[in-house]
């Protein structure tokens, strides 16, 4: 019966029914033939939602729409110029270094490729670089923004699975600059292959002044993560006082924002809040139903059966999750398909805040595979690239996270050793 | 017609989204400036003493209700968002398998999902409705408040979304093929 159910929900998510919608009906299918009262249809899609916890979301998603529509995203590019900009193939590793920023400041990648590309790819181009390189570039740095902290798909792993979201926001610091570096290395091989051009020459006057300049952006996102690391706020309490710091910012301080346009990027909030929570509601329903009948444990244990080795497993895991993530949106993935893999991950002894790093990687790298790759495609979207094009240097970045995604997943020091 | 109710629904979702994130910053403000910084203040000046208590006790009122309020009023931003998300076809979904199917297949599939969704909302419609009468009269925990007008959003969402479902059977009835 619960397969069936399974079943369906696969066969109305391949029919290209909304998920959220396929997860409830799938799950008010299943309780109708289990003869459960379907009163319980509404009261578990309520109380899914209903978590103060899951604010985090839309605030931290507010408060990247904010830095967004201010100057801060100049004055980070500025800064990351000062810092890296000399170095061979400068261009690229200004764009990485700025998105590991911005990365600070919005939890979500899909944001930060849609204001990256617009930004880096036409400057990138002007400085000899090929468009597709630096689409790529943009493409896959802008992941960097769902690992370090803050990040959304960390906030939804941290509610599903019980976890504490400041372990995880910690965690995420060294696999983030592990991937930033990654990227930095293969940008830098490119460049002294194609002979790429230095953007310019280091000076320290430039660089303070820079730094002068980034500095109260910078200051937000660390207030944030430094507020919820320190135990002064809670997730919620902390992506609230970053959108408050926002707000100061671009409308008082630089008066980029005014109330039409902060009216706006609330709605906008609103939307994108809405496509994860209608997924949250349709899983507490579905997932109810399917913990009743044990289905996260007997997958668990399939898993678990085709091989005893450590490292075998850990393989197995990686290799799921990184289909999972080609056909799959991460807090989809995330919301659905995690609580099934956890209790092999609790039986193979890998901790959850590790677990939770691994998962994000691997989604991470399904933003950028084809047939979902919502990031490559935002940057697609905006450069009008198409995809063909953009991978004979994409697959090269991929690759740069597979590594570190491998590095990450056998080295649990990497995310739990600041935790 | 549903331009003036996307309008409408946007501003109801953007106001509880602005209500609920004032309520989580009001929590801060209490925890730290008030019963933090203005309380150490008060004790060292007592002529602060009246104003220290008298926004002691503003704040701590709506304080109170911080742990609950904000989620239930997200409950609100989620299904309002979703009615606005349906309008633009924005729901996450997995498209490509469905696009490759030949027209006329295609067309039968959008029909299958519409008539699918359109039954779940009445199922949960009703289903809701049973719900606020079941439990609706119940207080909230920290404030006089029935709870059903909390839950009044999962009804409205039902008919709301059938409302953005219109147009879009309207589209792939007139699709050719």
């Amino acid at each position: 019966m619960a397969w069936g159910v399974l079943l369906l929900l696969i066969g109305l998510i391949a029919l290209g029914m909304p998920i959220g919608f396929a997860l409830m009906i799938a799950a008010a299918i299943a309780m109708a033939l289990s003869g459960i009262d379907l009163i319980m249809a509404p009261i578990q899609m309520f109380s899914g939602v209903n978590r103060v916890i899951l604010l985090a979301i839309p605030l931290f998603i507010m408060m990247g729409e904010l830095m967004g529509a201010t100057s801060i995203s100049d004055r980070i590019i500025g800064l990351a110029r000062a810092l890296v900009g000399w170095l061979r193939g400068g261009l690229s590793h200004v764009n990485v270094v700025t998105s590991m920023f911005m990365a600070e400041m919005s939890g979500s990648a899909v944001a930060d490729a849609a204001v990256m590309s617009k930004v880096f790819v036409p400057s990138m181009e002007k400085q000899g670089y090929p468009r597709s390189f630096a689409a790529a570039v943009t493409a896959t740095s802008a992941t960097l923004g769902i690992i370090i902290p803050p990040s959304i798909p960390m906030v939804l792993y941290g509610v599903t699975t019980n976890t504490s979201i400041k372990d995880l926001f910690i965690a995420g610091i060294v696999p983030g600059l592990l991937l930033g570096g990654a990227f930095m290395v293969t940008s830098y091989i490119f460049a002294l292959r194609e002979n790429h051009p230095v953007d310019e020459g280091f000076e320290p006057g430039r660089l303070g002044h820079s730094f002068r300049r980034a500095l109260i952006p910078l200051l937000i996102p660390v207030v944030v993560v430094g507020g919820l690391i320190g135990g002064l706020v809670t997730p919620t309490e902390a992506a609230a006082v970053g959108v408050v710091a926002a707000l100061v910012f671009g409308w008082a301080l630089q008066r980029d924002l005014g109330l039409k346009r902060v009216y706006e990027l609330a709605a906008n909030t609103v939307r994108q809040t809405s496509v994860v929570m209608m997924i949250i509601a349709g899983s507490a329903v579905l997932g109810q139903f399917l913990a009743n009948e044990q289905i996260p444990q007997q997958i668990a244990a399939g898993l678990g059966e085709i091989t005893d080795d450590f490292i075998l497993r850990m393989l197995l895991i990686n290799l799921f999750l990184l289909a999972l993530g080609m056909f799959l949106h991460a807090s989809a993935a995330i919301i659905v398909v995690v609580p099934m893999l956890l209790p092999l991950s609790r039986e193979m002894g890998i901790d959850p805040i590790h677990f939770g790093v691994i998962v994000c990687l691997n989604l991470g790298i399904g933003q950028q595979t084809p047939p979902v790759a919502s990031v490559l495609l935002t940057v697609c979207s905006t450069t009008g690239l198409r995809i063909e094009e953009v991978m004979p240097y994409c697959k090269w970045f991929i690759l740069a996270m597979f590594v570190t995604l491998m590095i990450v997943s056998f080295t649990p020091a990497t995310a739990v050793w600041f935790t | 017609m549903l331009r003036l109710l996307d309008r409408l629904v946007e501003g109801m979702a953007v106001l509880a989204f602005a209500l609920s994130s004032l309520l989580i910053c009001i929590n801060v403000v209490n925890r730290y400036l008030v019963l933090g910084l203005l309380r150490t203040l008060a004790g060292d000046h007592p002529w602060l003493q009246p104003f220290y208590l008298s926004v002691r006790e503003a704040f701590g009122s709506v304080s109170v209700t911080a742990d609950e309020v904000p989620g239930l009023l997200l409950v609100w931003v989620a299904f309002l968002g979703a009615y606005l998300t349906m309008r633009r076809n924005g729901h996450i979904s997995f498209d490509l398998l469905a696009e490759a199917l030949p027209a006329p297949l295609r067309k039968a599939v959008a029909m299958l999902n519409a008539a699918l969704i359109t039954g779940f909302l009445l199922v949960l419609l009703w289903q809701s409705v049973r719900m606020i009468r079941v439990s609706g009269r119940t207080e909230i925990e920290t404030a006089e408040i029935a709870q059903g007008w909390f839950m009044l959003i999962l009804p409205l969402a039902a008919v709301l979304l059938f409302l953005a479902l219109l147009p879009q059977i309207r589209a792939a009835l007139s699709r050719k093929g």
